[in-house]
């Protein structure tokens, strides 16, 4: 499921001298395009889906579809990562499930 | 075809930056970040300098970037070191380095206790024995784990933690350890330097910057070499976008081994290979369902697998089947496959339908966020599997399978390099078995820890992290040693810098040749390179397309494509920075899989069932091959030698 930025709401991190994705990326494959000012992921088929550029965006415009050699559409996974707690809300496909959690990531 | 040179004809030459160190990490996973907090602090009172490369960002790189579920490696209070150590020779088929293994294991709290302490939750028992997850059992003042805090176990060795910021909470510590100034971000190291008077001594590396057209050189006086094992050298079973989801890390390169080979450092037991079962498609870590939460799997028709094929495995493999080892249990799933009764399905809903009957609601839910969490902290398309296919984990079953083969030696596997023990005679250790500082491989100055530490294995996130401490510990040793040496490269700077560029000049060289970059006869892209190492490592070195299962004739073939892979990939083509960082990998990786099937093709008998199997000799052979197979790439002759070592027994 490689991650995908949303036009709408992408602003290439344009407050800072680098986009937050590109900078946290393990595999480099986030990248901005200066004309439009967008980031992209530039090798889906390399993406491991390890969500950091996800949990990182300032706008949060990343989300992912799912590898689409393996998984149907329309389910989501989405994390609000705080300063000592992330909350995951997880959609179902049948869009009637979802599931919420939120665990502890750094003892405060 | 013609060898190409890189004369910046077509590629400018970029500005090198020289950097003098006393001691170079190269990597930024747990070990070296282990490694940086020792060193730093050994820095302090002898003034030495300590320098940190890592070619993404420490906060979020290594196999630990998505975050873990589980400390696999925490020996406690209750567990003797030398029950670790007979843990850890079980399950690699019986060919280890004692030595490594009980000093790892007298070490790895004290990362685990300084995990704790930097932040990172720990799920403990409370006063009444029940599970809390790290926070709350902060607040309620649960003694921390050096206090004699009950962690909750997952297994004898495991213990379960709130880990989606494992990695960034062992990072910073690395990083203020360090300071920001003395670590280089975003800067592949692909070439190691020797010393003129003194071939067998490292004094230094040569790297680019994947974020501007700019050459790194590194002086230094010791090394440590740690940024992993190696991934996607074999065909994975996804075939497009999932071959993103590997296992471990899709970064993983095999850099770790094909640096110190190609300066001549000594590689042990590079046959072994890790094979996880792992939930299909997704890799979710199977290891808390059936340990914590007592899951059973079976095949198609309900018969449980590894209770149905134990007396067989005991029959096929007489003295290594008493306790289960990783590679063992593969093979009784590998049988059920193979006779057309797969596929192997994880029993959630049951184990979940049996906790019910004795769970309140309110733990049940507990529980299911549990199992949820599982995932989400290391595995999340794991999750996602379940949430795209509406699979809830308490209604339906989920398949396992043996995934794709990945070379290390901090999990279940024990490639890596042949590396000193702690001191002489270490627990009865032979004497060529130490040769003056802890992991330090066979060149001089050049140490490495985590997954390069060859012949060990089982040390996981905590034990790389204290192997990384252990190392650096020895190196300033080195250093201070060694401090009057004059040290100068070898190699000319400028040639190394023309070979490290030579894919970018290849490609503005050839680029307008054809209409379509992608496809053109002067060269290969890194992608074109990777597929066809994945493709013939599959079909001939014993991948998942032939179960696993090769021979010498196969073997043979694969060496011979191998070969003109090898000298193809002179011809790498890289278009920008990015490229040109896969196209290095792709070599490195081209290295560690030659390594690796040489030695498969070295060590005649099958000692890891379940991981690969020589059909020609399916056997586990103990009178000729309870041995380390150790070899030596010469790179100025491209010359393998191989030799054994015999194994001792250390721990009664």
């Amino acid at each position: 499921m490689p991650s995908f930025v949303i036009n709408e709401k992408c602003d290439g991190c344009k407050a800072l001298d680098r986009t937050a994705c590109q900078y946290i990326c393990p595999n480099d494959l986030m990248v901005l395009d200066h004309e439009l000012m967008k980031a992209y992921n530039q090798e889906p088929e390399q993406c491991w889906e390890c969500y950091n550029c996800v949990k990182i965006c300032p706008t949060q415009a990343i989300e992912v579809r799912h590898y689409a050699d393996i998984m149907p559409l329309g389910s989501s996974t989405f994390p609000l990562r705080g300063t000592d707690n992330i909350m995951w809300t997880i959609k179902f496909r049948n869009q009637k499930t979802i599931k919420r959690f939120k665990f502890p990531t750094r003892s405060k | 075809m013609e060898k190409e040179f890189c004369k910046w004809s077509f590629c400018e030459k970029p500005p090198v930056e020289t950097v003098e160190t006393d001691l170079l990490l190269v990597g930024g996973g747990m070990a070296c970040c282990g490694a940086a907090v020792e060193a730093a602090a050994w820095a302090k009172s002898t003034g030495l300098k300590v320098i940190l490369v890592d070619k993404a960002a420490v906060d979020r790189s290594g196999a630990v970037a998505m975050g873990l579920s589980a400390i696999n490696t925490y020996v406690g209070k209750e567990n003797p070191v030398d029950d670790y150590v007979k843990y850890v020779r079980t399950d690699l088929m019986g060919i280890v380095r004692e030595d490594l293994i009980h000093s790892l294991g007298c070490h790895v709290d004290q990362s685990v206790f300084d995990f704790e302490e930097w932040g990172l939750p720990i799920w403990k028992k409370d006063t009444e024995g029940h599970t809390v997850d790290g926070q709350v059992a902060k607040d309620e003042g649960l003694p921390l784990l050096k206090d004699g805090g009950d962690p909750c176990r997952s297994g004898r060795w495991q213990i379960m933690i709130n880990g989606e910021s494992y990695k960034v909470i062992v990072g910073e510590a690395a990083k203020n350890a360090l300071g920001t100034d003395n670590i280089y971000e975003r800067v592949f190291v692909v070439k190691l330097l020797t010393d003129k008077n003194n071939p067998n001594r490292v004094c230094g590396a040569v790297g680019f910057s994947v974020r501007e057209h700019k050459a790194y050189v590194f002086k230094c006086k010791a090394m440590i070499v740690a940024c992993g094992g190696v991934v996607n050298v074999f065909r994975p079973r996804s075939v497009a976008e999932g071959q993103g989801r590997a296992w471990y890390p899709v970064w993983n390169a095999g850099s770790t081994y094909a640096m110190p080979a190609e300066i001549g450092a000594k590689m042990v037991l590079m046959e072994n290979r890790f094979v996880p079962a792992r939930f299909k498609d997704g890799y979710g870590p199977v290891g808390a369902w059936f340990l914590f939460f007592k899951a059973q799997a079976t095949n198609a028709y309900n018969e449980e697998y590894m209770s149905k094929n134990w007396d067989r495995v005991k029959e096929d493999y007489p003295g290594y089947a008493d306790s289960p080892g990783t590679c063992l249990r593969n093979h009784a799933m590998m049988i059920e496959m193979r006779e057309g009764r797969g596929p192997i399905l994880m029993h959630t809903d049951k184990a979940m339908a049996e906790l019910a009957k004795v769970l309140s609601k309110k733990e049940l839910k507990h529980l299911e966020a549990e199992a949820w969490e599982d995932f989400l902290d290391m595995s999340i398309s794991a999750a996602c599997l379940w949430a795209s296919m509406n699979m809830e984990p308490d209604k339906v079953p989920s398949e396992i399978i043996p995934s794709e083969p990945y070379l290390l030696g901090s999990h279940a596997g024990c490639a890596g390099l042949w590396v000193s023990g702690p001191s002489k005679g270490y627990l009865g250790a032979p004497d060529d078995w130490f040769w003056g500082y802890d992991r330090m491989t066979t060149v001089e100055g050049l140490f490495t820890a985590g997954d390069g530490v060859g012949a060990s294995g089982h040390k996981f996130s905590s034990g790389s992290h204290a192997e990384g401490r252990m190392a650096a510990k020895a190196a300033m040793a080195f250093i201070l040693d060694h401090k009057d040496d004059k040290l100068e490269a070898a190699q000319n700077i400028d040639e190394v810098l023309e070979q490290i560029y030579l894919p970018f000049e290849i490609f503005e060289k050839y680029k307008n040749y054809t209409s379509a970059p992608d496809i053109n006869p002067n060269y290969l892209r890194p992608k074109q390179v990777q597929s066809r190492l994945q493709k013939l490592m599959d079909e001939y070195v014993g991948g998942c397309s032939t179960m696993y299962m090769t021979n010498e004739t196969m073997l043979n073939i694969a060496l011979e494509r191998l070969t003109m892979l090898k000298e193809d990939a002179q011809r790498l083509a890289a278009a920008d920075l990015h490229e040109l960082m896969r196209a290095w990998e792709q070599y490195h990786r081209i290295i560690a899989g030659e390594a690796h099937l040489r030695h498969i093709l070295y060590r005649k008998e099958s000692r890891y069932p379940g991981y690969y199997y020589r059909s020609d000799f399916i056997n586990i052979d103990d009178s000729k091959w309870k041995v380390f197979t150790i070899s030596q790439y010469d790179m100025a002759s491209n010359e393998w030698k191989f030799e054994t070592v015999p194994y001792k027994e250390l721990v009664k």
